[in-house]
């Protein structure tokens, strides 16, 4: 039931909702020189609320990971079209690799003609009249896609022209302890965005049991294959990587359910949703002590430097 | 009871050579299966299964799946509230 997702985020193939971009990014700082780039995608953790029936997590995988790989790595997003398709030409002419968002339903995909949803192309080539993309998920090989139909998928509602671009050039690993370090920062933000997560709970207890946490659970899944690529020399990494991929699995659960449920035309009801978001939050706190405990036992980091207050528990509510 | 969860079983997986015991992972239902069979039995049964029921054994088989949805209704313990 909670096994929700397959063996975590793969260079080709399936992949968990909310991982596209992960999947593709991965794929790019693999061939710039981090071998085990999927245990190199953050880290963040926390919480954001770009929409009110969206919770995404913390966002800052992207940057945390250029921190720890040395990549350029950036993103935009929400701009014109043409200030979007200028910057796109730029970096490819510069060499840049570019992971694109367009919509599923404009490519051949299982939500073709049926569902509106974000994805993530990596861009090959261009002209003036093609897009030379390949989509690792669906179809790795690369295929022309035409200007026009390219250019108004970059720009639908659920693109709005994201793009992430890394820069030419090699990586320079810093070392696990630069990514032990970045993640005890994460704690801390972590801790203080858990009130992002009781705000979204108490919404949504006055919604339509419409919701997205996909972003919230992809995060954590990153987390979880991050700590797994950490040396034994960390010794909480091996508990903290099945913890972590335990709550991704609960995240993906709670999103599968809501997605499934409003799919059928029975949303799940309000109350619901905020319950299991409540014990999420719970999980959420729990793990945040236990790691910040485990963290000043094992590194130099000093005591209670990570964790400046105490857990805030939500009552229980039986 | 296990007739009703046995039909929505039926309808959600498509699996038709089953009964009460029989392990449903093993037959080949899958975890997206397994969260609208979830769906369908807390509609038709007007019950909602608390978290620490959504777990793989829940699912395992119509029997325990069952099981379940009957301690819901009597309010048993980790029933939701």
């Amino acid at each position: 039931m909670t096994d929700v997702l397959g063996s975590g985020i793969g260079y080709w193939g399936e992949t968990p909702f909310a991982t596209c971009f992960m999947q593709v990014v991965a794929g790019v700082a693999r061939e710039r020189g981090v071998p085990d780039a999927v245990s190199r995608l953050g880290p963040s953790w926390g919480f954001r609320q770009p929409t009110a029936d969206r919770l995404h997590g913390g966002d800052r995988w992207l940057e945390a990971m250029a921190s720890i790989t040395g990549l350029s790595l950036s993103q935009f997003g929400g701009l014109s079209a043409a200030e979007t398709f200028r910057r796109e030409d730029e970096a490819l002419e510069r060499g840049a690799a570019l992971v694109v968002a367009v919509d599923s339903y404009d490519i051949p995909s299982p939500y073709t003609g049926t569902e509106h949803l974000i994805h993530a192309l990596l861009v090959i080539g261009k002209n003036d009249r093609h897009v030379v993309v390949s989509d690792m998920m669906n179809h790795p090989e690369p295929r022309p896609m035409n200007l026009a139909d390219y250019q108004r998928s970059r720009m639908s509602a659920e693109a709005r022209g994201l793009t992430m671009v890394c820069e030419k050039g090699a990586a320079t690993s810093l070392g696990e302890q630069a990514i032990v370090t970045s993640f005890a920062g994460e704690l801390r933000r972590h801790r203080a965005e858990l009130a992002v997560l009781d705000g979204f709970a108490e919404s949504v207890a006055n919604g339509d049991g419409r919701i997205d946490v996909s972003e919230a659970a992809a995060e954590r899944l990153a987390l979880s294959q991050l700590f797994s690529g950490l040396s034994g020399e960390h010794r909480w990494a091996s508990s903290g990587a099945a913890e972590m991929l335990d709550l991704a699995r609960r995240w993906y659960l709670l999103h599968i359910m809501a997605r499934e449920a409003a799919r059928n035309d029975t949303p799940l009801r309000p109350s619901r949703l905020s319950r299991m978001l409540r014990d999420l939050h719970e999980r959420e706190a729990e793990l945040n002590g236990r790691l910040a405990d485990q963290l000043t036992c094992s590194t130099d980091i000093e005591p209670r430097s990570v964790v400046t207050e105490e857990p805030h528990r939500e009552p229980s509510d039986g | 009871m296990d007739d009703r969860v046995l039909a929505i079983v039926v309808k959600c997986t498509g699996l038709t050579e089953i009964g009460p015991e029989t392990d449903l992972w093993a037959a080949g239902m899958s975890s997206l299966q397994s969260v609208n069979v979830m769906l369908a039995v807390e509609t038709e049964f007007d019950v909602e299964l608390p978290e620490s029921l959504l777990v793989r054994t829940t699912f395992s088989s119509v029997a325990r799946l069952s099981a379940a949805v009957r301690a819901q209704l009597s309010g048993g313990a980790g029933a939701a509230s």
